[in-house]
């Protein structure tokens, strides 16, 4: 019973920042605020079912869930309309047409990538804090990033990416 | 931040009352999972129990082998189980190299499993295989940090398909490609087989197909 009030206690005191990282990085994708609403709780909820194992990983753990669920989403509503998005040329504005060149990007890297790049990228994180969200080394969020940030220059036109990799 | 252009400029507050939502649903889902891991467990221990009752009733030839289900079960290459190790053993997982012949590579006879070895193995002597019992093949799978598992086989009219399983959650390993060396068992291939690779789209890799005869 002590088990479940203290980390129930530690859900709550932790909800409204983990809150806010979530939805920043589903609006940040989608740039819906009913969705992100929903994806940033869905993605607490889900949290809180794996809360003992995500020790000091919380952020990172959320942030990567959030942004999966968004990109899973979205996959829906492609296979939903049964037509690809339009191209981002033909897009509404710039920052749509930019939010789906960049769920495209993701939705294509494989999942330790889309890890790498979430953080490192969209989040903006030091390579040490992404490496030990993740546990991995700092050499090994290297490595993905650089794969990432490949993928990412070829189909995003975001020029700060290019000149950070060099 | 590269990405800040496209911050909401108002985010909503984290009201009290979605925590406790999110806590709530999160207990119901527990206790969800825990009650379908109760199920799984109590299925699975039926099994077990109605494979050791046939085995008792139907006996064993021998060899260690339950015979009641066996084709039935796994319906592969002349019965064979194709997650058994009778099936296929892994003689190595190696970092892969580039190698001209593509992801898949097959070897019947000594020669050919040391040039084999040459292309895709780690420096020093082969693992041991004894060719007269098995038939060595190389699949190299494009870069994952998530080093798989080599779980078993499926067979479609004679068609192999490696099925890799993911074992762990963290992937702290480098993002590097790596190449399965393993033996199956030449009695349960037959004549001859084809080795597939699926299509991986992430790195716009078409379909791989082997033919291998087996003198």
């Amino acid at each position: 019973m002590m088990v479940r009030r203290s980390r129930d206690e530690e859900f709550r005191e932790a909800y409204a920042e983990l809150f806010a990282h979530a939805y920043r990085t589903a609006f940040r994708i989608s740039g819906d605020r009913g969705a992100s609403q929903d994806l940033a709780q869905e993605a607490l909820t889900r949290a809180y079912v794996h809360w003992a194992r995500l020790g000091d990983r919380r952020v990172g753990w959320v942030v990567t869930a959030t942004s999966r669920l968004a990109i899973d989403r979205w996959r829906r509503e492609q296979r939903r309309a049964g037509a690809p998005a339009p191209a981002a040329s033909i897009a509404a504005d710039t920052a749509t047409a930019e939010r789906l060149d960049l769920m495209r990007v993701l939705a294509r890297l494989p999942r330790r990538q889309r890890e790498v790049a979430v953080l490192r990228y969209l989040e903006d994180w030091p390579e040490r804090d992404v490496a030990e969200a993740l546990g991995c080394s700092v050499g090994s969020v290297k490595r993905h990033a650089a794969r990432a940030l490949a993928a990412m220059r070829t189909q995003l036109e975001v020029p700060s990416l290019a000149t950070e990799a060099r | 931040m590269m990405f800040t252009h496209l911050d909401d400029p108002a985010p909503p507050p984290a009201a009290p009352e979605m925590a406790e939502r999110a806590l709530a649903e999160g207990r119901r889902r527990q206790r969800r999972r825990q009650a379908v891991l109760g199920g799984v467990t109590a299925a699975l221990l039926l099994v077990v129990g109605a494979v050791g009752g046939l085995t008792v009733l139907r006996g064993d030839r021998g060899d260690g082998v339950v015979v009641a289900g066996r084709g039935d079960v796994d319906g592969g290459l002349d019965g064979a189980d194709l997650g058994s190790p009778e099936f296929f053993r892994v003689l190595s997982l190696s970092v892969a190299r580039i190698d001209p012949a593509g992801p898949l590579r097959a070897a019947v006879d000594p020669a050919e499993y040391q040039a084999l070895w040459e292309a895709v193995g780690d420096n020093g002597a082969p693992p041991a295989a004894d060719l007269r019992q098995d038939v060595v093949v190389s699949v190299t799978i494009t870069d994952d940090a998530c080093p798989p598992k080599l779980a078993r086989f499926t067979d479609a009219g004679g068609v192999l398909t490696p099925v890799f399983e993911e074992e762990v959650r963290m992937c702290a390993q480098p993002l590097v490609g790596r190449t399965f060396v393993v033996a199956l068992d030449r009695r349960s291939v037959g004549p001859s087989f084809t080795l597939r690779l699926p299509a991986d789209r992430t790195y716009g890799r078409e379909e791989q197909r082997l033919q291998v005869l087996v003198p």
